[in-house]
């Protein structure tokens, strides 16, 4: 302090830098200097809270699961929501396709005769027909980004496998012709379903005059995987 | 803090911009006061400006290859003239108007003119082709999801090589047609639509019913292709009168037959292996 005043002082002469003497400033033993330097926090601003590394990672885990389900129940009931196209994630494409794969895994790998599909080519259908069908879209002047797109098609998916798994139940009870025309209805039915979710989503951000155009490779991307359900053996 | 947030949001206006494919047009509105801290806000605005760089410079590379703009000009169709172009590709032996209409030097974009291009039947035709075969095969327990593959990148070889092929004949030919490289692939997928009609036919009534609808399509793109290449190619020689009869008209139309004689023979090479 006193150098401060030293410095303060000397304003009519030579410019001296504040506190310059601080280095010679020494302290007394019997002086306690000691304490805690806290900055006073105040109340939590909205801002801090989108710093979510500290949270614990059940919670993290929990939201996005729950961000997920809420999505499927969204494409269960198709309504005039844009949840599913306000805050996109992959996570749930994703999961489906996994589940997809592995339960289309039939017969041997390596047999030469009419065998199902690897898990890789399974992946490489869905994903690459769903990158078409949103270039396409794109092209034909949509106003749905890319990634959105890949979420609406990857989470209509859901009812495609609803319908593998029910394949797989009659496929385990009988596998005859009457299996065979239950299996073909409930295909279908879903086949029919993950279409019109997917169209309602998808197709809005066309003009009338288009929608049949993107309606198209979408009818032709579920009804591929429609058929490699259909003709899954085990 | 106005740089932060003009450094996020920059307007997409000006026509050097990198093509719009990868934007993320979902949320409408971003918090505005994000962070409180001036050095994690310089941070982030340093980053977003990285972010659209790179952005820029992918979308930059990206144009190099493929003219995204001149794309778009392909899909400017819809669902009328889906129709009539494919009613056109299977009967087009009374349309009597071939030339595409101009407006201010530059094509009238597909949707309103149906002499002109498009993108998007040879590409969903292909696709089509490719997934009927698989079926074609399938009903004949031949089917294997690899032979998907490698059906489709064999028809997309014989696609590059036919593409290829016909701009080295023009080049030789020294033809000054405003035939760009885009539009001989929308001419070449054009024939696809015949191989799907025929394909369905051979699926549905056999060999016959394959051969019948096959040799019609093959005799519709022939007739298409003549009448469309006719007013490219020889436009110069139609200009000139039905007289000009001179060495080089001979050979631009020896090259217009060759080129719509090529669609019939890939046409067959690419289906009979497929139907029993």
């Amino acid at each position: 302090m006193a150098a401060a005043e030293e410095a303060v002082s000397a304003a009519d002469g030579t410019t001296k830098p504040l506190f310059a003497g601080l280095a010679d400033v020494s302290i007394s033993e019997d002086i306690p200097v000691e304490g805690e330097i806290t900055v006073p926090v105040g109340s939590h601003s909205p801002e801090e809270d989108y710093s979510t590394l500290d949270e614990p990672v059940k919670d993290t885990i929990m939201r996005d699961l729950k961000a997920v389900g809420k999505k499927f129940v969204h494409v269960m009931y198709p309504k005039k929501s844009s949840a599913l196209l306000r805050d996109w994630d992959l996570w749930g494409p994703l999961i489906l396709c996994v589940l997809l794969a592995l339960m289309l895994q039939g017969r041997a790998a390596d047999s030469t005769e009419d065998r199902g599909p690897q898990f890789a080519e399974v992946f490489v259908i869905v994903w690459f027909g769903a990158v078409v069908i949103t270039l396409n879209s794109k092209l034909l002047g949509g106003t749905i980004s890319f990634f959105q797109s890949l979420c609406v098609l990857g989470y209509c998916i859901l009812p495609l496998t609803v319908a593998l798994l029910v394949c797989r139940l009659v496929l385990l009870v009988k596998a005859n012709t009457a299996g065979f025309v239950v299996r073909l209805l409930v295909v279908m039915a879903m086949f029919g379903w993950s279409t019109l979710a997917s169209t309602a989503f998808l197709a809005d951000s066309q003009p009338p005059n288009r929608k049949a155009l993107v309606v198209y490779p979408i009818f032709l991307f579920y009804f591929v995987i429609s058929w490699m359900i259909l003709t899954f053996a085990p | 803090l106005p740089f932060s947030a003009a450094a996020k949001r920059r307007p997409a206006s000006s026509p050097s911009e990198s093509p719009r494919l990868f934007e993320d047009t979902s949320s409408p509105s971003v918090p505005a006061a994000l962070l409180a801290d001036p050095v994690s806000s310089l941070a982030a605005a340093y980053g977003s400006s990285l972010a659209s760089q790179g952005k820029e410079i992918v979308g930059r590379s990206i144009d190099r290859f493929v003219p995204v703009t001149r794309l778009k000009y392909y899909f400017a169709v819809d669902t009328v003239y889906v129709g009539k172009k494919l009613a056109l590709l299977l009967f087009p032996f009374l349309h009597q108007d071939w030339q595409v209409r101009f407006q201010q030097n530059s094509p009238v974009a597909p949707r309103f003119d149906i002499n002109a291009p498009d993108l998007y039947i040879p590409v969903m035709a292909f696709i089509t082709y490719v997934l009927v075969a698989g079926l074609a095969l399938g009903t004949q327990n031949r089917f294997s999801p690899d032979l998907l593959g490698l059906q489709a990148s064999s028809a997309l070889a014989w696609l590059i090589v036919e593409v290829l092929i016909v701009l080295l004949s023009l080049y030789l030919v020294t033809v000054n047609a405003d035939l760009s490289a885009v539009d001989l692939v929308a001419f070449s997928g054009y024939k696809y639509v015949g191989m799907i009609v025929g394909l369905l036919a051979g699926l549905l009534f056999g060999k016959t019913g394959y051969y019948l609808l096959l040799s019609w399509c093959c005799v519709a793109i022939f007739v298409f292709m003549i009448r469309t290449l006719r007013l490219k190619i020889l436009a110069e020689a139609a200009a000139e009168g039905p007289l000009g009869r001179s060495g080089r008209n001979q050979l631009r139309m020896y090259l217009t037959v060759a080129v719509a004689g090529l669609q019939p023979l890939l046409m067959y090479w690419l289906t009979f292996h497929l139907v029993y």
